[in-house]
């Protein structure tokens, strides 16, 4: 009986059937592969906070641009005339949203393997959208400025905010979302 | 060396001094995966054509037949814009789908043929509920199956509710040959301009629709709409069964 076998194995009597011996250099390797691997390769990623002061996507709707809102008084009409075009129209809720994304931070990351790596930088967005809500009249109903958490969908995100009614606030006291 | 009293699948051989086992299960284990492997690339790579599932869903009116033919022309001369299977070659051009859940953003799509004929004249479906969808249209370009999507050319298809069988145009797409690869194959490039004009063969779908679905009703035809970035984007709640 080989000696190694039988010491590997767990049958106490070495002279039984063996059928869990493994060979001597798997282990071996694999061990060696896990302490080398973590040398080869490493990554670095720091998140950088900034002001928001750079438009990354969309035209940024201000709180000001909305005092023109007025409850069952406003119409669509008003609302594409003095903010342009929604991006998005959900047409069976009368739902129009004007999206823009500004700048929260910069990631730096910087990635190396072996001899040679790689760096560089990307901005962090931060999503906002202006909610706009419709009655059967084409009146504006409610309104929100709401920021979307970027773990979540944008689709996840309407739904969200059509399903649970919000205060008619052009300030948005509460702060949802932000 | 075979040992006695072993399982018949193990061997112990001496190497460098020491005894270790040489099991056979791990050459097994990797022919099984390579046999499991290619019968999934086999699989995912034959033609695409209308399943009996589709076929239940799209008589029981839960699912409607969206066919779409796409015109492709390489230098002047006619060629096949979706391949077989990927053995057959890149594809050229890439179509994906935008609706209610990504807000239009388009995804590459699954789309079907209706039969091997039709998909060489570049005909194509998809099957879909009732709803504003953006169709997005890459090519043809040699790398059309690796490219963004979402940066391609965009047009919005309506779906409407209760019809079985819509058509939405026939789109001509342009190219041309831009050299060779290395190992052979010809690089071709878009030379579309932005002025898609979407054709209406009204009577070549329908011919083709009866010839599929005898039972399926009167095909609508509702020519699909140039997108621009810039216009709204419209999203309507799907709804279940919104085929019928």
């Amino acid at each position: 009986m080989p000696p190694c076998a039988c010491s590997l194995s767990k049958s106490k009597n070495c002279g039984e059937t063996t059928t869990k011996a493994y060979p001597i250099y798997s282990r071996a390797i694999t061990a060696l592969l896990l302490c080398i691997l973590p040398l080869l390769a490493s990554c670095v990623m720091l998140p950088i906070p900034t002001a928001e002061s750079k438009v990354l996507a969309g035209k940024p709707v201000t709180e000001e641009q909305l005092s023109f809102l007025k409850p069952n008084i406003t119409t669509k009409q008003d609302v594409i005339e003095r903010l342009g075009s929604p991006n998005v129209i959900w047409e069976d809720v009368s739902v129009f949203a004007y999206n823009w994304d500004m700048r929260q931070g910069i990631l730096f990351w910087a990635v190396g393997a072996y001899y040679s790596g790689g760096m560089g930088t990307m901005d962090i967005p931060k999503h906002y959208a202006l909610l706009i809500q419709f009655d059967e009249q084409d009146r504006v109903q409610r309104f929100e400025r709401r920021v979307r958490p970027l773990s979540q969908s944008y689709i996840d995100f309407l739904k969200e905010w059509v399903k649970t009614p919000s205060p008619q606030s052009p300030r948005n006291p509460l702060g949802q979302g932000e | 060396m075979k040992h006695a009293g072993l399982h018949s699948e193990q061997r112990y051989t001496e190497g460098h001094g020491l005894w270790h086992s040489q099991s056979t299960l791990p050459s097994l284990l990797s022919a099984l995966a390579l046999m499991v492997l290619f019968a999934h690339l086999v699989g995912c790579t034959s033609l695409n054509v209308l399943s009996d599932a589709e076929k239940s869903a799209i008589n029981a009116g839960e699912k409607t037949v969206v066919l779409l033919r796409i015109e492709c022309t390489i230098d002047n001369q006619p060629q096949e814009p979706f391949r077989a299977s990927m053995w057959t070659g890149e594809p050229i051009v890439a179509l994906g789908i935008g609706g209610f859940e990504t807000v239009g953003e388009p995804r590459l799509a699954v789309h079907g043929f209706l039969s091997e004929d039709s998909r060489r004249a570049g005909w194509t479906y998809f099957a879909l509920s009732s709803g504003v969808y953006y169709l997005a249209v890459l090519g043809p370009e040699s790398d059309a199956g690796i490219k963004n999507i979402r940066e391609a050319p965009r047009w919005r298809v309506d779906v409407p509710e209760n019809t079985r069988l819509l058509y939405i145009g026939t789109l001509p797409l342009t190219g041309r040959v831009d050299g060779a690869f290395l190992f052979g194959g010809k690089i071709i490039k878009s030379a579309n301009n932005e002025e898609f004009i979407v054709k209406n063969e009204h009577e070549l779908a329908k011919s083709l629709l009866v010839e599929h679905f005898p039972g399926g009703g009167e095909m609508k035809t509702s020519p699909m709409r140039r997108w621009h970035r810039g216009d709204p984007i419209i999203i309507r709640t799907l709804r279940p069964d919104s085929g019928r």
